[in-house]
């Protein structure tokens, strides 16, 4: 049994590409292969390699590196909330952000 | 390019493959070619509308058309796969969505160069779709599965497995064992590690393409371990398919 949050945490962890499903269908289109910037730490990546937790109430994803939050999508019965952290003005993707701007 | 839609299938065949481990032939009224590496999402839902999500990697390569084969483990207190393995006879209906993903695929383009593919339990299953593609098209590149299984009789496709290693002598399988070997078995006995790693890779020529698929933890452990070797970084893709079992 694992009771330590920060070990539940760690085993239930996924990656990018386990939530590409969602993001499909929410913008139209395969994200996976995204070039994405974490506004933390301002590493470069694609999406598929983003850490993904999905069994809270929505999906939350982070950066590989510093862990930092880069996306957070929600699923309500009026729709899907996302939040996108923005400290610096460097964005996580204008593709995807603009794709999801376009649907709010 | 079209969004993907939800569409019901219909389950056209169930194989036991192992004792925890079943694979559900799934005829798609709107089948669209996948790569292989490519995943599906399930949902079921149930009569008050609760609903729940799962991906399942696709097994069979492109070249089986009008269907895909899911390969499940049944996981103890599993609410998806527990009703998949105990719920669910041929000619029922099943919710699902795909091909989906373009990052955890083996491409035409990658078929000259070394492969290596690296599963934990039914972490096999998308490597498997490659390797029948791979088959189906006739590659000869030099290619190993390297393949994690706690038991004896845990061991997911062994026969094909052995077969496709036969038949083609640029295939490589190679099996560890992490609980209870085989009586007999010569094999490997513990944990993928960096000294496995080392002599699995050895007689490749030239920098594989590395392909990492299981539990978190198994993939987490590998791809740190094949960075230690010297594998670059973009040579290294990985799916993590959740926790890891007790
Ligand atoms: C991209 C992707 C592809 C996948 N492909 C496959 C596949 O081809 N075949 C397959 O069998 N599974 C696959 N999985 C895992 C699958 O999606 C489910 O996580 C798994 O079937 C368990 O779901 P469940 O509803 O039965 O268990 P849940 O009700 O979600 O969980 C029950 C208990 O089991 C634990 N658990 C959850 N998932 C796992 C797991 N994967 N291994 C061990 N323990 C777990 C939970 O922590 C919990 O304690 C894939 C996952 C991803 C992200
Ligand atoms: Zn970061």
């Amino acid at each position: 049994m694992i009771t330590d949050t920060d070990a539940i945490d760690l085993a239930l962890r996924l990656d990018g590409n386990a939530v590409a499903g969602d993001f499909q269908a929410l913008v139209g289109f395969d994200v996976t292969m995204l070039q994405m910037v974490c506004t933390h730490c301002l590493k470069e990546g694609i999406f598929a390699n983003l850490l993904a937790y999905v069994r809270g109430p929505g999906i939350v994803l982070r950066c590989p590196t510093c862990e930092g939050l880069v996306l957070q999508l929600t699923k309500t019965p009026l729709g899907v909330v996302v939040y996108v952290d923005e400290r610096t003005d460097r964005v996580p993707n204008e593709t995807l952000l603009n794709a999801i701007n376009q649907l709010l | 390019m079209k969004k993907i839609q939800w569409q019901i299938a219909s389950v056209k065949a169930i194989v036991q493959e192992t004792p925890r481990v079943k694979t559900f032939t799934l005829q798609l009224p709107d089948w669209i070619p996948h790569l292989p590496g490519q995943h599906y999402d399930l949902r079921l839902t149930a009569e008050d509308g609760y609903q729940a999500e799962r991906s399942y990697s696709i097994a069979s390569p492109p070249e089986q058309t009008d269907e895909i084969d899911l390969t499940i483990e049944l996981i103890d207190d599993g609410e998806v796969s527990s009703y998949l393995h105990d719920g669910i006879t041929v000619g029922d209906p099943l919710e699902v969505r795909g091909p989906i993903g373009g990052y955890f695929v083996w491409k035409d383009t990658m078929a000259t160069e070394p492969l290596v593919l690296i599963a934990g339990g039914s972490g096999v299953v998308p490597l498997m779709a490659m390797l029948r593609h791979r088959a189906q098209i006739g590659a000869t590149n030099p290619t190993v599965l390297l393949f994690s299984v706690r038991m004896d009789n845990g061991v997911i496709y062994q026969q094909e497995l052995e077969r496709l290693a036969e038949q083609n002598t640029n295939f490589r399988l190679l099996l560890t064992f992490t609980r209870q070997p085989p009586n007999g078995w010569t094999g490997y006995q513990r944990r993928i590690d960096k000294e496995m790693l080392q002599e699995v890779m050895a007689p490749l020529n030239g920098q594989p393409n590395c392909f990492v698929c299981g539990p978190t933890l198994l993939v987490e452990q590998v791809a740190s371990a094949l960075v230690d070797v010297g594998l670059p970084f973009e040579r290294i893709r990985t799916e993590r398919f959740g926790p890891t079992g007790t």
